[in-house]
């Protein structure tokens, strides 16, 4: 939630765009954190998720020519990016070898006991998200986590706003009968 | 399970998440006390959503601010110096690029509020006739603090500490010879190009003086960063610099300097 004085993200992306680079301090401030937790769902690596942090920023900047307030807004621009940017490393991943799985020993430490969730739970729903789809792991974390609306992951990718429901929902659909089938 | 079981749960997400009409609701809460499937749905999907609010986000490690902040100087150098050379090349009128990061603004902006503030507090109890001696000796107090505070961040670790310490020149009223002396001595020695540069703009400043400007020709020979060599020779060309012309002739008869150094340097000669 955005107070009233603050700039959109638009408008600073148009600052950085005209030259004020040091303006994208702020979009870091406000993104840096959603984004990294988006790359720590899809890769569940935090050194990895953070490189993909630092090269989504990078190319933010050496691409800021191409952003245009009238093709969208800031968010799904920034998301599309973030999708290209998960993308080439599973690509980079794949050539140099697909044997490690990366061991889940070292995800955050979440306090325990929030609100009768406890430690357990979280690690079922992240095996429960491991085991979906790649396709419908990033529909959820991108509608469930970044709490992006459905029509602008239509706009990231590039699907009709029914078919984002339809497939959410799907998706949804799966995850829950993947948690609970842990029980 | 009938047809309208499968409508229902296609719309429980949307029930939960509060996006329902009123009367879709009601239809919904109906058929829940009827069917203990749909209960059931209802109630898994509540538990995970539950989950998935509580799973909170992870922190990264300092690391990322940190690669941030360096990458950013970077390319606000990159950006800085591909604007003189652009700028050299329209043969325009040049005025020397100045660019500090806005939020290192910000965080000076408060600190000297809030230095005043601290004056203001310690001044307000006093009586007047001694205000003048305790406002000089308070200040001379903020002063070296700030020259503490610049000496300890200029040996920091971290490249984007002592691109900080750098910038905070600007908020030293008169610096003596020993913070000069300390910005050269980063100017030629530090490790990173980005602090190296960063320095070159704060000492800028006080290219007034001949003994600055005798500090930066002698730099122009050390330099051997090509962003280095350009902003050096664009500054003391800017100034007249005379004594700038031998190691620009240097840098001319260089084999190994970059074309667009060379370019930068045989302007810079037509100047002077």
């Amino acid at each position: 939630m955005q107070r009233v004085e603050e700039p959109t993200d638009e408008k600073i992306m148009h600052k950085v765009k005209d030259g004020q680079l040091s303006e994208l301090t702020t979009l870091f401030e406000r993104y840096h954190i959603p984004l990294y937790n988006f790359f720590l769902k899809l890769t569940i690596d935090k050194s990895t998720s953070e490189d993909l942090t630092q090269t989504l920023f990078y190319r933010i900047l050496r691409f800021r020519h191409t952003f245009n307030h009238a093709n969208g807004s800031f968010k799904p621009w920034m998301y599309q990016m973030a999708r290209n940017i998960h993308a080439d490393y599973c690509k980079q991943k794949m050539r140099i070898s697909e044997v490690v799985k990366s061991t889940n020993s070292d995800t955050e430490e979440v306090p325990l006991e929030e609100g009768g969730v406890e430690e357990q739970d979280f690690e079922k729903l992240q095996a429960a998200l491991l085991e979906l789809g790649p396709i419908d792991r990033e529909l959820i974390v991108l509608s469930r986590y970044e709490g992006l609306k459905y029509a602008e992951i239509a706009q990231i990718k590039n699907m009709s706003l029914s078919a984002v429901k339809v497939q959410i929902h799907r998706a949804m659909k799966e995850l829950r009968a993947l948690y609970f089938k842990q029980l | 399970m009938n047809m309208q079981c499968d409508d229902i749960d296609a719309l429980l997400m949307e029930y939960l998440d509060g996006r329902l009409s009123p009367a879709m609701r009601t239809n919904i809460e109906k058929h829940i006390q009827s069917c203990a499937a749909c209960k059931q749905s209802l109630d898994e999907y509540r538990t995970l959503f539950r989950v998935m609010e509580y799973n909170k986000p992870a922190q990264p490690s300092p690391a990322l601010q940190e690669k941030f902040d360096s990458m950013l100087q970077s390319e606000i150098n990159i950006d800085a110096t591909s604007r003189i050379l652009q700028r050299e090349e329209r043969e325009q009128k040049t005025t020397v690029i100045k660019r500090y990061p806005a939020w290192w603004r910000v965080a000076a902006s408060i600190i000297l509020v809030a230095g005043g503030i601290v004056i203001g507090m310690k001044i307000v109890p006093q009586k007047q006739h001694d205000n003048t001696a305790q406002i000089a000796r308070l200040n001379k107090e903020v002063k070296e603090i700030k020259e503490t505070l610049l000496f300890n961040l200029l040996n920091a670790e971290s490249a984007s500490e002592r691109i900080k310490a750098v910038n905070y020149v600007e908020e030293i009223s008169n610096p003596d010879q020993k913070i000069i002396t300390a910005l050269i001595n980063t100017l030629n020695t530090d490790k990173n190009v980005n602090v190296r540069l960063a320095a070159l703009y704060a000492i800028e400043q006080f290219s007034g003086s001949q003994a600055v400007r005798d500090s930066l020709v002698a730099s122009l020979s050390k330099q051997t960063e090509p962003i280095m060599q350009i902003v050096l020779i664009n500054m003391l060309t800017e100034r007249r610099e005379q004594k700038a012309k031998e190691p620009i002739k240097k840098i001319l008869s260089d084999k190994k300097a970059l074309p667009s150094v060379k370019e930068m340097a045989q302007k810079g000669l037509k100047l002077l």
